[in-house]
């Protein structure tokens, strides 16, 4: 099975920056600007980047959480952008989101049970009278007693309330679930059972899911694919395993070399990165990394990106490679 | 260890939890309770009709059957037709004892309406008959005092229902939904907020006949901006919480994000503010009575009534003396018990 599910090309989202006292527009913060990226059938593409990179907004985007400013995401050979309101909502029930904060994505209003249910009423998933039966199913499946369906999300831990938010992704049975950065508000102990249940359950359910992380070492395990960002754009997609083992961008390398390891004796030399990255209303020119870059050229910043595919199998958009 | 009782959980069960440990809360909650009990009980417990009797050998009573006949489901019988029933009992007690119609009476605890007049006892104080003395025409001070906490706390309750329906309404469109919405009724907001309230009331009363209906409605058309103020400023924090963007991913539709997932996380801060709110209506119902501009001439209200003793002053203290305290103490404990429930909705003070 390596049909693609899912498949953006050009995506991008504006966000428009307003000033005065009428609101002029004044300029744009390319949160997103112009990303290609696509999954296949039952596997993980690990999506990661720094804070403020457009992981988030680009997860969003697919889902039309936030409607993106252009481009095409066409999932099971339908583009999403171009559906309207009544045939989003079906679609709805094959792709889901799982979000950061296991906190703030429970209403604290509705208990486990009320939340699972409204779902499975709303979207007719199964049988009124087969509800509670499903409802078990469902919190079964992610590691959660039946007794629970009681309770309030202030009554867990983080780590069950995660559960909970992928219990409440899983309860429509969808194909396709955007995991935005899912253990990243975690302890480590429980990032490890978190991700565990995450292959299992995709394993069982064949299920796809783009992983958004800021954490390399988080995303190598789970994932089928990387894809790195920076400011808007991918600069390198590849396997999992071309990525971690051979990176050929310099930000890819360096978002590796900032990886900790495992043995505190093992001195290594490390190239880390410098400085913040620079603002996305207000990017430098042709790349967008070479202010940072260790390897900058002078050509680099009238360099028109694109990705260039390497013999290994995966792209890169670096001039050193063009 | 296993545990037997199920403990509730809910937002609600806890907020009631950390309310019961507020004594002067609590305190005023039973007080408003009571307030609602005679507001409610009104014409049992001060009325010329008496609760029961046993006339010609049957039990009649006048009190619910005077509910009855005003719904038109029952009539007076021939010799209640007046509605004169002290009269009735005192014509009766004359006749020799073999042609005495009435058996027995039981009249209401302070057996005097509030509109009932009588000459003999113009503006005498307290006594055991008056227990708050009587006005400058003989009405009973405490039976016009007990209906007042009717047309009070109906008028406090559904001013604010009415400010409370629109102000949410329009501070959830605006708070929802943003953009042209918001900064419509934003304008509007603050534009509302502009008018000195209170006069723009008498403003608006001046105009139309007197009546307690009145009065309500324009209550509640001037109060909403600050609800919708507050419901506003909490859509806006909600609205991009996750579990809201959670509701959209899963093709929710918008009123049932708003009233659901959105509204119920609003309402904390205003029912505070409704609890206030109730208060704040009372002490302007009251204040438009006093000044003239409020319930028509015969009602008898907690302001009205001041306002007819302020011309009797120094003369019959207690006519002005006790309506001032029932507005001091109905106010007071809703404030109390609006600060009560403020604290027990602060969740950085919950303590288990």
């Amino acid at each position: 099975m390596n049909e693609v599910l899912l498949d953006v090309k050009g995506l991008k989202k504006y966000f428009p920056i307003k000033k005065g006292f009428f609101g002029q527009t004044r300029g744009h913060v390319k949160a997103v600007d112009g990303v290609a990226l696509s999954v296949r059938r039952g596997k993980t593409l690990g999506l990661v980047g720094e804070s403020g990179c457009g992981k988030t907004t680009t997860g969003r985007s697919i889902i039309r959480l936030l409607e993106p400013s252009a481009g095409e995401v066409n999932f099971n050979g339908r583009d999403l952008l171009k559906l309207n309101r009544t045939d989003m909502r079906e679609v709805r029930k094959q792709v889901q989101i799982v979000f950061q904060d296991p906190y703030s994505s429970l209403n604290p209003r509705i208990t486990v049970g009320g939340m699972l249910s409204e779902i499975l009423r709303f979207h007719k998933i199964v049988p009124r009278n087969q509800i509670k039966e499903k409802v078990a199913e469902i919190l079964e499946n992610v590691g959660l007693s039946v007794d629970y369906t009681g309770r309030y999300p202030h009554e867990f831990s983080g780590g069950q309330r995660q559960r909970i938010g992928i219990a409440r992704a899983l309860s429509v049975d969808p194909d396709f679930i955007v995991l935005d950065e899912p253990v990243s508000a975690l302890d480590v102990s429980i990032q490890a059972q978190i991700l565990n249940l995450l292959m299992d359950l995709q394993s069982r359910m064949n299920l796809t899911f783009l992983f958004i992380a800021h954490d390399l070492s988080v995303v190598e395990h789970i994932s089928d694919e990387i894809a790195v960002m920076y400011l808007g754009r991918v600069v390198e997609i590849g396997s999992a395993d071309n990525i971690v083992n051979s990176p050929q961008h310099p930000y890819t390398q360096a978002l590796l070399e900032a990886v900790p390891l495992p043995d505190p004796d093992k001195k290594v030399e490390r190239e880390l990165l410098t400085g913040d990255v620079p603002s996305p209303a207000n990017p430098p020119s042709g790349c967008h990394f070479h202010p940072r870059c260790s390897r900058a050229k002078p050509e680099c910043s009238s360099w028109d990106f694109k990705l260039i595919s390497q013999a290994s199998g995966h792209k890169v958009a670096c001039i050193l490679f063009g | 260890m296993s545990e037997t009782k199920q403990k509730n959980n809910s937002y609600f069960a806890l907020v009631a939890r950390q309310f019961r440990r507020n004594g002067l809360a609590m305190a005023g909650l039973w007080t408003v309770v009571v307030l609602v009990v005679i507001a409610i009980g009104a014409d049992f417990l001060a009325n010329d009709r008496p609760l029961l009797m046993k006339y010609d050998g049957k039990v009649y009573s006048p009190v619910i059957r005077g509910y009855l006949t005003d719904l038109g489901l029952s009539r007076w019988p021939a010799d209640f037709r007046n509605k004169k029933f002290k009269l009735l009992v005192e014509m009766d007690g004359r006749k020799p004892e073999s042609e005495r119609k009435i058996d027995w009476v039981v009249f209401p605890i302070i057996p005097f309406s509030p509109n009932d007049y009588d000459l003999d006892y113009v503006i005498t104080p307290p006594t055991w008959q008056h227990w708050l003395g009587t006005d400058d025409t003989g009405r009973d001070v405490l039976s016009r005092m007990i209906y007042g906490t009717r047309i009070s706390l109906s008028i406090g309750l559904v001013a604010v229902s009415i400010y409370m329906t629109i102000g949410i309404f329009f501070g959830a469109l605006a708070g929802y939904f943003g953009g042209w919405i918001d900064i419509g009724i934003s304008r509007m907001i603050e534009l509302m907020m502009c008018f000195p309230v209170f006069f723009l009331i008498i403003a608006i009363v001046a105009y139309l006949p007197q009546s307690i209906y009145n009065i309500m409605i324009v209550i509640g058309l001037t109060g909403w901006a600050r609800v919708a103020r507050l419901v506003r400023g909490e859509f806006l924090r909600i609205r991009n919480i996750d579990y809201v963007s959670a509701s959209q991913a899963l093709g929710f539709r918008t009123p049932r994000i708003i009233f659901r997932h959105v509204l119920p996380n609003a309402m904390a801060p205003v029912f505070v503010s409704a609890t206030f709110g109730v208060a704040v209506a009372i002490l302007t119902e009251s204040s438009l009575s006093f000044l003239g501009f409020g319930v028509p001439p015969n009602v008898a209200s907690w302001g009205s009534i001041l306002a007819k003793a302020r011309e009797l002053l120094p003369a019959g203290w207690w006519i002005t003396t006790f309506p001032g305290l029932a507005i001091f103490l109905t106010v007071t404990v809703l404030n109390l018990v609006g600060e009560g429930l403020r604290d027990a909705m602060d969740p950085r003070l919950v303590r288990r």
